[in-house]
């Protein structure tokens, strides 16, 4: 039935493979930033580093947990609550880049989206991979989806469009997986559609991106500025790259380089090689991931780890997509990579679920 | 426990194909991105943060004889502005224009190349210090930085104004000789232009500079002029051009010797540093380039001719027919009448008549292989841009009585530079001498110019003596000065208008002291002046004032007289 195949080695090469190019990047995206602003061009990394070895405990944690708590209902309550919580508490925060998106604390900024997108796909793995919910039953799903709704409704607010879309995928795609009707799919994109284009209309900016995306040519030097630049970076890349530090698009061409656009960066140092290498280290991922949940053995774990594993790779390909101008401009993290420790230690954990769950493959059988 | 049935893994399946066509697309553009359109890109980035300057190099600077400095390049700074938004470069350049003098017609320019959305706007160019400073303040204090910006240039400073002005010349806003020494020497004294290839980042901030090719400064320059004696030149020309309201003045001084200019001064002055806004007329080096029929001066040349050539004797007797002489239809006037004169006398009186018969006597071919082995109709080659050749018709245009006009300096147009030459074929003891300003390249001395002796030395010294006599006894009598022999020959030229001579003079003196031992020859023209226009009451007493300090600043002492002083 199922066998025990023990911790997935090949996916933790890729997680330190990843994290060690995000450590690079660290320090070559940032390092004139920091130098002109904070006088020592480590400052970025010094913070990395530290980020990642947090990271790391809290994912040698998770991966060596004997009880996978994360699967108890009473756990995911709480974790889901505390976001909410977090979620609401970034409106008391201050506004930073005209969105409330972080809670300050201790030096440190704390972005709860992050781990927001955990704990939703952490519940509805939870509600739709138990016996009694029939995830075509329209009524008691709509419901069980509420705090979906309101994590929604409060990345709205933020505004956090980014994590609306992303949240919102992911609930799709394990939804799709959780076996829902194809027909409510479709009713729900024609409630979807609208909405969505009212958000777009409703501000000017996100008009203009869209705009700038589909001709791109023509908004050049206002709109279209980043994803013209990040092309700059990535074509003159070529195959073998500028060299490792030799980027010139990171010389303010391309604003939050070192967050939003450090996949152009890659490619323009390391070329193709670079930029195949990201791209398939992440393919991996995803490969390792669905074939862990594949032999997971139940539902529950088996939504849970295909939703962790597309929160990771769905979010590294749309920041690709945005880099290489297939999709609109946004801002998605790239994870491992780009600067930011939210962004890092909640990859961590998503990572860290995902091997423990790999390691407990059989214990996860016994515990049920 | 539920067990994941056969339609989850489907739809994981369909999630898994789509998941990849995404992936396979990326790698798809990625490989048309980075491998295709490499050249594409490449060339753009490099457009974007590559750009190529030229670097000024320094302009030479030229010194006096003695070292003192005539011109010299500094490095200023000026302002341009990088016009981004129409309507915040128009508010940046009305806070600027009250700080800083402009014409009219630059702020109308600025003004139209705003509206005109040009991407890069001077200011101003070469700004002075203090602009410097208020519109650096101005800089500081804007919110978009980007928008003034200022590079270095050197510009041209002429420390001692407008001395020696045209002999220097002046310099065009790329520091580019314009006219003078400057224009001449323009190649050995621009330098090399450098390039520089600047890394720029996003902000247009320099990021990584790169010497393509390093600018080379351009050589210094020495000249043969002695600032203080142009110095005091300039001053007196000044006086007499001012006294007389002539139109304009020229005063060459010369080393007899190697004819080596020491001052070379033209009235109007003007400043080297404003060149832009000085006139055509007033640029004009009156030294080189004013063209006039000479007159009396000119008989020096004829006397030498007749005695070169063997013609003549210094006591040989003319008639000078009381003042009227008839040849052909034409009639040749004296000022003073004289019955007979001899060959001197002619000279030292300055009869026109009696140059005439001497011209007739010598006959035109002699007379023209003299003229021309003198240099007239021809440059003499000085170093100074602008120089005309002179008008000496040739040989075969010359009618029957061309040679007795030609005898008393008309029928022929000069420059004053040739008459220094030729007053100085006397005073350097029958050598033909190209006069030279350029004394040395850097620290290389430039080697003397050509000698061609074209006077028997018996000829020289009759020839000096009738000119100390010019000046002792005759015409010149105001340029004389107690203790000192001063050989010279006054010139008073009706000046050719519209094909006809009319009452406006050109008053000339050339000579050279001391007469036995010459060290300076000095040729002085001034045009037009008005109330007395004879050569010897308007140019020889200024001849006799430059001589003067001449013979202080030079420390000539003559063979003392018996009163063992000179009045000076």
């Amino acid at each position: 039935m199922v066998k025990n195949i023990g911790v997935d080695k090949f996916l933790i090469s890729v997680i330190i493979l990843l994290s060690l190019i995000g450590l690079i990047m660290a320090y070559n995206s940032t390092m004139l930033l920091a130098k002109e602003k904070y006088d020592d061009s480590f400052y970025f990394l010094k913070r990395q580093l530290m980020w990642l070895c947090l990271g790391l405990i809290i994912f040698l944690f998770i991966s060596f947990l004997k009880h996978p708590i994360y699967l108890d209902i009473k756990f995911i309550s709480l974790v889901l609550f505390l976001s909410l919580v977090a979620l609401i508490m970034v409106f008391f925060s201050g506004k930073i880049n005209n969105s409330y998106r972080w809670i300050r604390f201790a030096g440190f900024s704390i972005q709860p989206s992050e781990f927001a997108k955990i704990s939703i796909v952490l519940y509805l793995s939870y509600i739709f991979g138990r016996k009694d919910v029939n995830v075509n039953n329209l009524k008691k799903m709509l419901f069980l989806l509420i705090p979906f709704f309101i994590v929604e409704l409060l990345m709205l607010k933020e505004p956090d469009y980014g994590n609306f879309f992303l949240i919102l995928a992911i609930t799709i795609v394990i939804l799709f997986v959780a076996g829902l009707k194809i027909k409510y799919f479709i009713y729900g994109s024609l409630l979807l559609f609208p909405f969505i284009y009212m958000i777009i209309k409703l501000s000017p900016v996100r008009m203009s991106r869209i705009l700038a995306f589909l001709s791109p040519e023509k908004y050049q030097s206002t709109f279209n500025f980043q994803p013209i630049h990040s092309l700059y970076a990535i074509g003159c890349g070529g195959i073998f790259g500028q060299g490792l530090g030799n980027s010139t698009q990171k010389l303010y061409f391309l604003p939050y380089a070192y967050s939003d656009f450090i996949f152009s960066i890659i490619a323009e140092e390391a070329g193709l090689i670079g930029s195949l290498l990201v791209v398939s280290l992440f393919f991996f991922f995803f490969v390792r991931g669905i074939n862990i949940a594949k032999h997971s053995g139940n539902k529950h774990t088996y939504l849970l780890v295909i939703g962790l594993t597309f929160l990771v790779v769905s979010q590294a390909m749309l920041h690709i997509s945005v880099a290489i101008v297939i999709f609109p401009a946004k801002g998605f993290p790239l994870p491992f990579i780009s600067i930011g420790g939210s962004s890092l230690i909640a990859t961590l954990i998503i990572s860290g679920i995902i091997i423990n769950i790999s390691k407990h493959r059989k214990m996860v059988l016994l515990n049920d | 426990m539920i067990k994941i049935n056969k339609k989850e893994r489907n739809r994981a399946f369909i999630l898994f194909i789509v998941f990849s066509i995404w992936v396979l697309f990326i790698v798809y553009k990625l490989v048309k991105i980075q491998v295709f359109d490499y050249t594409k890109y490449i060339s753009k980035v490099k457009s974007q943060c590559n750009r190529i300057f030229s670097l000024h190099p320094k302009r030479g600077t030229i010194y006096d004889c003695n070292g003192d400095v005539l011109a010299i390049s500094i490095k200023t700074k000026s302002a341009f502005l990088s016009n981004k938004d129409k309507k915040e470069s128009m508010k940046i350049y009305r806070l600027l224009s009250k700080k800083i003098s402009l014409t009219n017609g630059e702020r109308k320019n600025i003004k139209k190349r705003i509206n005109k959305d040009r991407k890069f706007i001077w200011i101003k160019r070469k700004l002075e210090d203090r602009e410097y400073k208020k519109l650096k303040k101005i800089k500081n204090d804007l919110s978009s930085k980007s928008t003034l910006g200022f590079v270095d240039e050197y510009k041209r400073i002429y420390p001692q104004k407008t001395l020696a002005a045209h002999a220097l010349g002046g310099v065009g806003v790329d520091e580019q000789g314009l006219c003078g020494i400057e224009y001449s020497v323009d190649s050995l004294i621009r330098g090399k232009g450098g390039k520089v290839k600047v890394l720029i980042d996003a902000r247009g901030k320099i990021f990584e500079i790169e010497y393509l090719k390093q600018p080379v400064a351009g050589k210094d320059i020495f000249l043969s002029i002695d600032s203080s004696v142009q110095f005091f030149v300039e001053k007196e020309l000044k006086r007499t051009v001012e006294k007389f309201r002539a139109k304009r003045g020229s005063v060459i001084v010369m080393n007899s010797r190697d004819s080596s200019i020491l001052a070379m001064a033209s009235y109007p002055f003007y400043d080297p540093s404003r060149i832009k806004y000085t006139s055509q007329r007033v640029l004009k080096n009156a030294a080189v380039s004013f063209l006039y029929d000479p007159g009396s001066t000119f008989k020096i040349v004829l006397a030498s001719s007749a005695l070169e050539n063997g013609v003549c004797y210094p006591q040989q007797v003319f008639n000078c027919y009381n003042g009227i002489f008839h040849i052909k239809n034409r009639t040749i006037y004296d000022v003073h009448p004289y019955d007979k004169l001899t060959f001197e006398k002619i000279i030292i009186n300055s009869s026109n008549i009696g140059a005439a018969r001497i011209g007739l006597r010598l006959g035109k071919e002699k007379y023209y292989r003299t003229l021309k082995s003198f240099g007239f109709g021809s440059k003499t080659g000085i170093n100074l841009p602008a120089e005309e050749y002179g008008i000496l018709n040739s040989l075969k245009r010359w009618s029957n009585i061309s040679v007795a006009f030609l005898s008393f300096g008309y029928e022929i147009a000069v420059t004053p530079i040739q008459m220094v030459r030729a007053f100085n074929v006397i005073a350097s003891g029958g050598y033909l001498i190209k006069p030279n300003i350029l004394k040395g390249v850097d620290r290389i001395v430039l080697p003397e110019v050509r000698k061609v002796k074209i006077l028997s030395s018996s000829t020289r010294h009759i020839m000096t003596s009738i000119m100390i006599e010019v000046v002792n006894t005759g015409t010149g009598k105001q340029a004389k000065i107690e203790g000192i022999d001063i050989a010279g020959k006054t010139g008073t030229a009706k000046k050719l208008k519209n094909g006809r001579y009319e009452d406006c003079y050109v008053s000339s003196f050339g000579g050279f002291f001391p007469a036995q031992d010459p060290r300076i020859t000095m040729f002085i023209v001034i045009d037009e002046p008005k109330g007395k226009y004879y050569g010897g009451e308007v140019a020889a007493p200024l001849f006799k004032r430059i001589t003067k300090r001449l013979l202080i600043y030079l420390n000539i002492f003559p063979e003392l007289d018996k009163r063992n002083e000179i009045r000076i």
